[in-house]
């Protein structure tokens, strides 16, 4: 395996994980709209996705009452506070649970194109650079040691 | 002294629960609400941030006048006594009667010579004078709730195919029907005022957005909800197969 793979392998986990994290956990949208209050809530449907990639009957009601809840100018920690007293944990995300629905989400077509146009200019970027850096250094290196 | 006696003894249930399965609140100094520090003890998920439940705090003494308040919910047959056009599936005639707006459930209540009973009174009447938590105790025991771990315990729960379906639909449990949870009852004899349907009381929860109050948790919520305390803002138009009611009377 050459130098230049591993560093690309090596960006390649990196941005991973890094754009993965964000797609999964940040919210993209503002904490006060629909899709950042939905980020935070699990779907009602039967799948097991985050309810802000929900387009189901019963994830779309929720998304209205949202709406409509916001719109009378309640915060987004008083709406979560009326999902949890409605429907208790079952409204609710756990990490793994979070994981799991963007996984769902992702592996039925549900691709963050934006996002992995993204990740796949990070990824060359950084390993163009990692690499410039790493040659620098090792040319720098043996300039020192010829001298 | 023994024939009254006997007298009152055989009216007592005639003059306290009436002829329409109504009880008689006696005035006296209801406490209400929780106090912030004993909230996190009492919700009992780890999940579930006292935050989200400080609509309640702190707690209060307020005095309330006699009323009398129905012993069940407004069950589906009897709605439909007065509301012609209340639908719901034939086998549940003697289920808590749901998808029902406040509007209507203040209708109805009027229709009867009652009224919707205030969060006071209503909160009243499940913990009793003591102000317990739950409408039969300070400790939960989920044989007296129907709530949302029901389900697996309580096997031939329903949700019943109404014509106007809610978001509950797709989670498992169900109703009851009302009256059968003999442990679960409140101080005063009152069934499930904890579990089994949220009520609408006659209380704004916030008048400026238009939300009205109900109370009691329902078969989809958690522990947390179930505490007579828990307040609900909803708006007054929302039907749910979860939302139901029962009536007051002013005392003369």
């Amino acid at each position: 395996m050459t130098s230049k793979s591993v560093l690309l392998l090596v960006s390649f986990i990196v941005v991973s994980s890094v754009m993965g994290a964000k797609y999964i956990f940040l919210v993209n949208a503002p904490p006060d709209s629909v899709m950042g209050v939905s980020h935070s809530l699990a779907c009602p449907c039967e799948c097991p996705m985050v309810l802000e990639d929900c387009h189901m009957s019963c994830g779309l009601q929720w998304k209205n009452q949202i709406g409509e809840k916001l719109t009378a100018g309640l915060a987004k920690d008083d709406i979560v506070a009326y999902f949890y007293k409605r429907y208790g944990s079952e409204s609710l995300l756990t990490p793994a649970q979070r994981f799991a629905g963007k996984w769902y989400q992702v592996s039925r077509g549900g691709y963050p194109v934006k996002d992995m146009v993204l990740f796949g200019m990070i990824v060359l970027v950084w390993t163009a650079l990692l690499n410039t850096v790493l040659v620098m250094g090792k040319e720098k290196l043996q300039s020192l040691t010829k001298k | 002294m023994r024939v009254i006696a006997g007298i009152i003894v055989i009216l007592f249930p005639v003059i306290a629960f009436g002829a329409e399965g109504r009880v008689l609140i006696p005035a006296g100094t209801a406490l209400i609400g929780t106090d912030m520090e004993s909230l996190s003890s009492q919700l009992g998920d780890a999940r579930a941030k006292p935050d989200w439940y400080k609509d309640e705090t702190p707690s209060k003494k307020i005095a309330v006048e006699a009323f009398l308040i129905d012993v069940t919910e407004v069950t589906n047959e009897r709605y439909k006594s007065i509301a012609k056009d209340h639908s719901f599936p034939q086998n549940l005639t003697k289920y808590a009667a749901v998808n029902v707006q406040w509007d209507d459930a203040d209708r109805f209540c009027k229709a009867v010579g009652g009224r919707l009973p205030t969060e006071v009174e209503w909160e009243y009447a499940a913990r009793g004078p003591k102000g317990l938590i739950f409408p039969w105790g300070n400790d939960f025991y989920p044989r007296n709730v129907i709530y949302m771990d029901s389900a697996g315990e309580k096997p031939g729960l329903t949700v019943g195919s109404y014509d106007q379906e809610s978001s509950g639909a797709n989670l498992l449990g169900g109703g009851a029907p009302v009256a059968t949870l003999e442990e679960g009852k409140s101080p005063f004899g009152l069934y499930d005022m904890a579990g089994g349907v949220w009520e609408w009381v006659d209380t704004w929860y916030d008048e400026a957005r238009g939300l009205r109050t109900l109370k009691g948790g329902s078969w989809l919520t958690p522990l947390a909800s179930v505490r007579s305390a828990t307040r609900l803002a909803d708006y007054p138009s929302r039907i749910f197969n979860d939302y139901g009611f029962r009536c007051a009377y002013n005392a003369e």
